[in-house]
C-alpha cells in the first residue's frame, strides 16, 4: 500500500524538518528524520527507506556528497532521491541531478508538486524493486 | 779630290790645335764631310775615328747627328755667314740623352779654292739644367711670395721683419714699409698667447725661453719642425686666428741669418670648427634629453634587432631583470622571462602585427623575483623605411592584476552574499507559508472556517513576500553580472500548457477566459526553460491582473526571420490598456504603469523588468503594443535555439522596439531607446 511508503527526509532546518515531516504524516507517508548528510546516509543504510527527500544544503556532509555516496552504495543506490533545492542558486539543479538524485523540487515547498513528484518515483520503482525488498514496512 | 800643298798645311796647323782644345771639334769641308774631329768629340760621343772620319755629318753615329737645327745651320746659315757664335742645340741623343750644345763655327779659307769648316761645341747642358730649375724655383717663389693666402715673413736672426709679402699685408692691414725693419712678428701676435707659449715650450724643451720672439722660432732654430696655431693681431687691432710654419735661414756655414714665418689665415676653419661643436653640442644635448626621456620612463622599455635580440634598454629594464645594460644587450628577450616562448611570440606577433598591446608576461630577475607585466610593442623603422627592430614597453600591471584580484574577490563576494541572503531570506518565509499551509490543511480536516481564511491571508502575504524576494534577487543577480543561462532542449507545447494549467486559477479570478493558439507544429526550443516560463506566466498574470470579463489569448508560432528560427509568444488582452507615458515607465525597474496600480492590481512591479532582461539575455526581445481602454498585446521573441553565453548586466539590445497606438486606433511603429 502506498499510503505506507518510507520517506527519509534528510533535513537541518528545525522548522523545515517539523512541517515537511507533518505534511507528509498526513497525506499517509511514513517519515524518518536525519539532521545532517551523515546521519542520512546511515539512516538510509540501516532503515531502507522506499525514497529520499534531501535538502542539499546540509551540515557535515553536504547534499550532493550524501546523494553520491547513496548511489554508490549497494544497499541503497536503488532508492530515488529528490533533491530539495533553493530556487536562487545557480547550477544547484545541475549539480543535484549530477550527483545522481532522481528529480529535484525548489524551496519553498508547494506540497502538490513535491507529493506529485513522490508519486511519479514511487510508483516507476513498484515495476521493478518487488525482488528487492528489504524493509518491513 | 786632289789636296793642295797649302790646304795640307792649314789643315795640320789647325789640326795640332783642334786635338789639343778640350771641347769637342770637328773639321768639315764644304760638302760637309768630317775630315777630322779631336780626341774631346770621340770622347764625349763615344765615338771612334772609323766611325767618324770622312763620313757626312748626317751619317755620324748611325744618324744621330741628323738634327733639323743643325740641317738648318750648315746649310742656311753657315752658306751666308762664315762666321756664327753662340749656336743653341738641343737634342735627345740616343745613347746620352738630352743635350744643350752651344756651337762656334768658322769658315777657314785656303787660297781662293777650298774652305774648311771648323765647328766647336760646348755641353752647357748641366748650367742649362740649372739656370731653368732656377727659373722654375724663381717662379715658384714668386708665386708663394706674391700669394695673398700665405702671408710671408722673413727676419733677420733678431727677429726684426724683412720681409713682409703681399700676403702678410693683407692679412694684418699693415703695408710691408710700415713693417719692416720695425717690428717683430711677436709685436703683431696675442700676448698672452706668445707667453702661454713661451711656458709651454720652456716646460717640454726643459729650458727657459723668454716671453718674445724667442717662442715663435725656437723650436726652428733647433731644427724641429715648427707648425703652430698663432693669434694675430691686425693694424685695426682685429684679430684672427692663423697658423704659422716657421723655418730658420741658414748660410753656407749653416748659422741661422734669419726665420721665414708662413701663415694661413684659419678664421674660415675656426669658423666652421666652431659651427661645428656648436651642432655637436646641440646633438649632445638632443641625446641627452631624448636618453633622460627614456630612462625616466616608468616602464621598463627594450629595444630589440628583428631577430628578438635586445639592443638597448633603460634602467628600468635592468631593475626588472636584476641584469646590467651590458648584460642585457646582445641577449635575446625571452631569456628574461618566466614562458620564453610566449615571450618569443611576442616579437613575433608585433613584427607581423606591427603592434602590440596588453600582451601578459612574466618576467624574471636574475634573483628570481617574479614580476608581471603588460608588453605593449610597435615596430620603428629607418629613414629609408626599412625595419630596424622592436620598440617594447613592459608595464608592471602587479598593482592592477591585485586590483582585479580584489573586484574577483569583491565579485565572489557579491555571489555568495546573494546566495546566502536567497537562503537566508527564504528560511523562515518557508517557515510561515509552511505552517500557515499546515494549519490551514488541519483547519480544513477540523471545519474550523474561521480560521482558514485568516491562514489564508498569512499565506498570501507570504507568497507574496516570496515574489518579492525571488524577483529582487534575480534582478540583483542580473545586475551582478551573476545570471546564468540554464538551456535545455525542451517541448514548445508541453511548455506552454503547464504555464496554462498554472495560470487558469488566476485567469478565473476576473472571469476572464484564456484562448491558446498554436500556429502549426512548434517542435522544440533550445533555451533556459526557466526563465522563459516565468517570462511568459508574467505576461499571462499580467493580463490577468488588469482584465475584467474579458478574453486573454496565448498565441505561439515559430517563424523564420532572417535566416533564423524564432518562437513568438503573444499574449493579447481585452483590459485597461496602456497610455504611450505609461509605456515608456513599463519596463523600468520598480515602476508599474504607475504607483497606484502596484497597491490597486499586486504583483512587484519588477515582472516586466525581469522578463525583459530574460529575453535580451536569450537574444530576443519583448514589445507592447496598446490601446487604453481596449486592451494590450505584449509579445516575447525568442530564437529557437539561443547562444550559450553567461549573462552581462548591460546586456540590452540597442533601441527595443515599441509600438504604441495613435489615438484613432491605428498601429503606429516608434522605435525608441530602451529606458532601462
Amino acid at each position: 500500500m502506498r499510503s505506507m511508503a518510507k520517506i527519509l527526509l534528510v533535513e537541518d532546518n528545525e522548522m523545515n524538518r517539523d512541517m515537511l515531516s507533518r505534511r507528509l504524516q498526513r497525506r499517509g507517508y511514513h517519515v524518518v528524520l536525519a539532521v545532517d548528510g551523515q546521519s542520512g546516509v546511515e539512516m538510509a543504510q540501516n532503515q531502507a527507506p522506499d525514497l529520499v527527500l534531501m535538502d542539499m544544503s546540509l551540515q557535515v556532509l553536504d547534499g550532493w556528497e550524501a546523494a553520491r555516496r547513496l548511489k554508490a552504495g549497494v544497499l541503497t543506490k536503488h532508492i530515488p532521491i529528490i533533491a530539495l533545492t533553493a530556487h536562487a542558486m545557480s547550477g544547484d539543479r545541475e549539480k543535484a541531478l549530477d550527483a545522481g538524485c532522481d528529480d529535484y523540487d525548489t524551496k519553498p515547498i508547494e506540497l502538490p508538486r513535491l507529493l506529485g513528484k513522490i508519486e511519479a518515483l514511487l510508483r516507476r520503482d513498484e515495476g521493478k524493486t518487488a525482488s528487492a525488498e528489504t524493509s518491513t514496512s | 779630290m786632289k789636296r793642295k800643298p797649302l790646304v795640307d798645311d792649314i789643315e795640320m796647323y789647325a789640326q795640332d790645335i783642334v786635338d789639343t782644345v778640350r771641347e769637342p771639334l770637328l773639321m768639315l769641308d764644304t760638302a760637309l764631310r768630317v775630315r777630322s774631329a779631336n780626341r774631346a768629340f770621340y770622347q764625349t760621343f763615344d765615338v771612334s775615328s772609323d766611325e767618324t772620319e770622312n763620313r757626312l755629318i748626317y751619317e755620324l753615329g748611325n744618324g744621330q747627328w741628323d738634327i733639323p737645327a743643325l740641317r738648318t745651320l750648315l746649310e742656311d746659315v753657315i752658306p751666308r755667314s762664315s762666321v756664327f757664335n753662340d749656336f743653341e742645340l738641343e737634342h735627345t741623343f740616343p745613347g746620352i740623352g738630352r743635350r744643350v750644345m752651344l756651337l762656334n763655327g768658322r769658315k777657314l779659307r785656303a787660297g781662293s779654292h777650298s774652305e774648311l769648316l771648323v765647328l766647336a761645341m760646348e755641353d752647357v747642358t748641366a748650367r742649362k739644367r740649372a739656370e731653368e730649375a732656377l727659373l722654375k724655383a724663381g717662379a715658384l717663389q714668386s708665386a708663394i711670395f706674391n700669394s695673398a693666402n700665405f702671408s710671408s715673413i722673413a727676419t733677420d736672426e733678431k727677429g726684426v721683419i724683412q720681409i713682409f709679402n703681399v700676403g702678410a699685408e693683407r692679412m694684418l692691414g699693415y703695408t710691408a714699409a710700415e713693417v719692416i725693419n720695425k717690428i717683430t712678428p711677436a709685436d703683431i701676435s696675442d700676448p698672452q698667447e706668445v707667453i702661454t707659449r713661451a711656458k709651454a715650450l720652456s716646460a717640454e724643451l726643459g729650458t727657459t725661453i723668454a716671453p718674445g720672439f724667442e717662442a715663435l722660432v725656437f723650436k726652428a732654430s733647433r731644427g724641429i719642425e715648427d707648425i703652430y696655431e698663432l693669434t694675430y693681431i691686425r693694424k685695426d687691432e682685429s684679430r684672427f686666428p692663423a697658423i704659422v710654419s716657421v723655418t730658420a735661414l741658414r748660410d753656407e756655414q749653416e748659422e741661422i741669418i734669419g726665420y721665414l714665418l708662413i701663415g694661413t689665415d684659419n678664421t674660415a676653419r675656426k669658423q666652421v670648427e666652431a659651427e661645428r661643436m656648436v651642432l655637436d653640442q646641440r646633438l649632445r644635448d638632443q641625446q641627452f634629453y631624448t636618453r633622460s626621456l627614456i630612462e625616466s620612463n616608468i616602464d621598463a622599455l627594450i629595444t630589440t634587432d628583428p631577430r628578438g635580440i635586445i639592443t638597448d634598454v633603460n634602467k628600468q629594464m635592468e631593475a626588472l631583470t636584476g641584469c646590467t645594460r651590458d648584460e642585457l644587450i646582445g641577449a635575446p628577450f625571452k631569456d628574461y622571462f618566466t614562458d620564453p616562448e610566449r615571450a618569443e611570440a611576442g616579437i613575433k606577433l608585433v613584427l607581423r602585427e606591427s603592434k602590440v598591446t596588453d600582451y601578459e608576461l612574466t618576467a624574471r630577475a636574475r634573483d628570481g623575483t617574479e614580476t608581471v607585466v603588460s608588453y605593449n610593442a610597435t615596430t620603428f623603422h629607418d629613414r629609408d623605411r626599412k625595419l630596424q627592430g622592436v620598440f617594447a614597453a613592459a608595464r608592471d600591471v602587479t598593482e592592477r592584476k591585485r586590483y582585479e584580484r580584489s573586484l574577483e574577490q569583491a565579485n565572489r563576494a557579491k555571489s555568495v552574499f546573494l546566495a546566502n541572503m536567497s537562503h537566508e531570506l527564504r528560511t523562515p518565509l518557508n517557515a510561515i507559508m509552511g505552517y500557515s499551509e499546515m494549519l490551514q490543511e488541519e483547519a480544513a480536516e477540523r471545519q474550523l472556517d474561521g480560521f482558514g481564511a485568516d491562514l489564508e491571508k498569512i499565506n498570501g502575504a507570504g507568497r507574496h513576500l516570496l515574489a518579492l524576494i525571488n524577483d529582487i534577487l534575480d534582478l540583483s543577480k542580473i545586475e551582478a553580472g551573476k545570471m546564468d543561462l540554464f538551456l535545455e532542449r525542451f517541448d514548445v507545447a508541453k511548455m506552454i500548457d503547464e504555464v496554462a494549467s498554472t495560470i487558469q486559477p488566476m485567469i478565473g479570478k476576473n472571469s476572464n477566459t484564456l484562448h491558446i493558439e498554436r500556429v502549426a507544429d512548434l517542435g522544440a526550443m533550445h533555451a533556459d526553460q526557466i526563465k522563459v516560463r516565468q517570462g511568459l506566466f508574467n505576461l499571462l498574470s499580467n493580463a490577468a491582473k488588469f482584465t475584467h470579463d474579458g478574453t486573454i489569448t496565448l498565441r505561439v508560432e515559430r517563424l523564420l526571420m532572417e535566416g533564423s528560427e524564432w518562437i513568438v509568444f503573444r499574449v493579447t488582452d481585452t483590459g485597461i490598456g496602456l497610455t504611450p507615458e505609461q509605456i515608456v515607465k513599463l519596463f523600468q525597474d520598480f515602476t508599474q504603469a504607475d504607483a497606484s496600480t502596484t497597491r490597486k492590481f499586486g504583483g512587484t512591479g519588477l515582472g516586466l523588468a525581469l522578463t525583459r532582461r530574460f529575453c535580451q539575455i536569450m537574444g530576443g526581445d519583448v514589445t507592447v503594443h496598446s490601446i487604453p481602454g481596449e486592451g494590450s498585446i505584449f509579445t516575447i521573441k525568442l530564437p529557437a535555439i539561443v547562444g550559450d553565453r553567461k549573462a552581462e548586466a548591460g546586456d540590452e539590445l540597442a533601441g527595443a522596439k515599441y509600438v504604441t497606438a495613435s489615438p484613432d486606433g491605428g498601429g503606429v511603429d516608434v522605435t525608441e531607446q530602451s529606458p532601462g
